[in-house]
């Protein structure tokens, strides 16, 4: 029996669908569901530096659902919330979340025709529901980057790197010659122009090198200064900087 | 003349400086007289191997007339773009009516808060833990 949520606040995740009942759903599909929801919960908490747990495991009939205790009430409550718009593609999943969204909503979008997820905190109920996936090509662009070469190769040349720009390493093509330069630069910070495709998460899923720029040794401050008294020396006239770009308040 | 000290353990792991410190930071002149703690700041973000943020925004706001070199490419400084991400993160956080309501509560010109929205739109796009900008009252 479901137990009243005033005597016990829980938050579930639970699958309805045609013909649903703890005999006849796929234990892996809700238990991956389930487990998959919890941590991004627990992340998106400890992305705002607080932290939230889970106690306890009942699984519910009715339709199904996986319910947990959390450490917290209010504050389960609170990034429940905020949760569903991060799945919803409403809001941009905080740093450390971007992977575990990703595969909440493949989860979602792997479940049976006519199945529905929704979690539910007391006596509201909200469908977890993933942004559609676009259905044309998505568009390349140019970034430039710094990144740190992971690994470099490949019959087809291709390198995986890091970038504190990005959430994610990605991996991308690239001519023998931009390989072999990448390849001298193994954990090194090195800045790259790219050709990149996104997914609908914003990640790069593919990409091509178009130009690798070394990244100077030189002391920065003594290098930006030098810069900047050769080609930008107007400012030493200027008397006050806030009135000059137009953004004194006064 | 005032002497500042900068907290270490209070500086992020990486900042966005607009063009309201960097060039106090890096112009003789303003090191000197004008605001000293954006220079400070500059140093000690540099000698605890932090990370500073340059958005292309700002380079054209330092930028009077045609550069005679370029950029330089340094460790612990990152000259990031406003780009495609960029120009999605200013959409979604930073409507017109958004930035009109900052105008009406501000007084400040249109054109200067969209180039901070911009800024700061690169800053929550290439990851800043922070950014930094001073005006006459003080620092944000």
């Amino acid at each position: 029996m479901l137990r009243s949520m005033r005597e016990r606040p829980e938050l579930l995740v639970e699958l309805d669908g045609p013909g649903v009942s703890p005999d006849t759903v796929d234990t892996l599909a809700l238990l991956t569901l389930a487990e998959t929801y919890f941590r991004l919960i627990g992340k998106v908490a400890e992305a705002s530096n607080m932290s939230l747990t889970f106690q306890g495991l009942r699984v519910l009939d009715k339709c199904v659902a996986v319910s947990a205790t959390p450490n917290n009430q209010e504050l389960a409550q609170l990034v429940s919330v905020r949760a569903l718009r991060i799945i919803s593609g409403e809001e941009s999943p905080p740093r450390g979340t971007e992977v575990l969204t990703s595969n909440l909503r493949s989860c979602l979008r792997s479940l049976p025709t006519g199945h529905v997820a929704r979690t539910r905190w007391g006596k509201r109920s909200h469908p977890l529901v993933a942004p559609p996936l676009p259905s044309q090509e998505h568009p390349w662009e140019t970034v430039e980057l710094r990144v740190i070469p992971i690994r470099v190769g490949g019959a087809d040349p291709g390198a995986r790197l890091r970038s504190a720009s990005e959430g994610h390493e990605f991996t991308v093509s690239a001519t023998a010659e931009h390989a072999r330069r990448l390849g001298a630069m193994l954990y090194s910070e090195v800045d790259v122009e790219l050709e990149v495709c996104r997914d609908f998460e914003g990640r790069i899923e593919r990409g091509r090198v178009l130009e690798v720029h070394a990244v100077s040794d030189a002391e920065p401050a003594t290098a930006w200064r030098q810069w900047f008294r050769a080609n930008a020396p107007e400012w030493d006239e200027v008397d006050d900087v806030g009135a000059e770009l137009g953004r004194d308040r006064n | 003349m005032v002497e500042i000290e900068i907290d270490h353990s209070l500086l992020p792991n990486s900042a966005m400086l607009d063009s309201s410190v960097l060039i106090p930071a890096l112009g003789k002149k303003a090191r000197a007289t004008d605001d000293p703690a954006c220079a400070k700041l500059f140093d000690a973000l540099v000698a605890d191997r932090r990370q500073i943020l340059v958005s292309t925004p700002t380079v054209a706001e330092i930028l009077r007339r045609a550069p005679v070199s370029p950029l330089p490419r340094t460790r612990l400084v990152r000259v990031v773009s406003f780009d495609l991400a960029a120009a999605e993160v200013l959409g979604q956080r930073f409507p017109p009516s958004v930035l009109a309501k900052v105008r009406d509560d501000t007084g400040s010109p249109l054109h200067y808060i969209k180039y901070d929205a911009m800024i700061v739109a690169c800053a929550v796009r290439h990851r800043a833990d922070c950014t930094r900008r001073s005006w006459s009252g003080g620092w944000s």
